[in-house]
């Protein structure tokens, strides 16, 4: 009768101690996955915060009858470094294909975006939108010349 | 004396079967747990990597042919996966039809939500929603 009971215990404390580290072992993995995430999201959340840029200057010169070409130079007034190459521009709403003298945008430093053969007459009036990669954004009118 | 012995047999292997089935059962319900466990834990992590908005300048949608062109960027760390079954687009507060132009969303990249809706001059607001519940919305006007 003894021996049983010594034997049922064991195997039942044997096999709680498995359970045990397999559960814990899981909770922790998912623990430390879900803080690291957290940290991304709140590292991406201070980026958003710490992030601006300003339009200094946006030109937009006609090369024929009915196109024009854009240029706009940005200045990084935050604190984050942007990447040029993940900016969107829409112009009157629509996205336009664009190239950057610079592929990355540093505090207080400046870019120039252009883009070319857009549609539009001399002194007709657009909007271009700016947004950066992590979608703060900036809108201005110009006036084609 | 030998009748002693094998009812302390008998005893002995119902207690170690006893045991080995309560263990067993308790091994496969905590297994069960821990698969659900890995399994919210990794929605939950995806869902936290998970970012988009739409970028659209809100006075002025593209319109082509009726349909309306609403652009989606990724600012989040997954890919998004970007079709019919992945996303639902409303438009005041109704589901509309749509396609893309895109199976899927890397970090950084644009796609497009074309919308085949009549919408009538006035201000409006479209909802989108991923497969793992982030949503954002956008307040538009069309002229």
């Amino acid at each position: 009768m003894g021996f049983s009971t010594v034997a049922g215990f064991v195997i039942v404390v044997i096999a709680s101690i498995t359970i045990a580290g397999y559960l814990l072992h899981t909770l922790i993995d998912q623990i430390k996955d879900v803080s690291k995430l957290s940290k991304i999201e709140n590292e991406m959340k201070l980026d958003i915060k710490n992030s601006d840029f300003e339009i200094v200057k946006i030109e937009a010169i006609n090369t024929s009858p009915t196109t024009y070409d854009l240029t706009i130079i940005l200045k990084n007034t935050g604190a984050t470094t942007f990447d040029c190459e993940k900016f969107s521009i829409l112009v009157d709403g629509v996205l336009v294909n664009y190239t950057a003298n610079v592929s990355r945008l540093y505090p207080l430093g400046y870019s120039e975006f252009k883009s070319v053969n857009l549609e539009g007459t001399v002194g007709s009036t657009h909007r271009a939108l700016v947004v950066a990669d992590n979608g703060i954004r900036e809108v201005r009118s110009f006036t084609v010349t | 004396m030998a009748g002693e012995s094998a009812s302390h047999i008998i005893l002995f292997i119902t207690t170690v079967l006893l045991a080995s089935s309560v263990s067993a059962v308790t091994f496969v319900t905590i297994q069960k747990m821990t698969i659900d466990l890995e399994f919210r834990g990794k929605a939950i992590s995806e869902y936290l990597a998970t970012d988009f908005e739409i970028i659209n300048d809100p006075s002025m949608i593209p319109q082509i042919d009726g349909k309306y062109i609403f652009y989606i960027k990724n600012t989040g760390n997954t890919i998004i996966p970007f079709t019919n079954e992945t996303i639902t687009v409303l438009i005041n507060g109704s589901v509309v039809r749509f396609t893309t132009n895109v199976y899927s969303l890397k970090p950084g990249d644009v796609g497009e939500v074309i919308v085949y809706d009549d919408l009538n001059s006035g201000d409006h607001r479209i909802t989108l929603i991923l497969h793992n519940g982030l949503s954002k919305s956008l307040d538009f006007k069309v002229e």
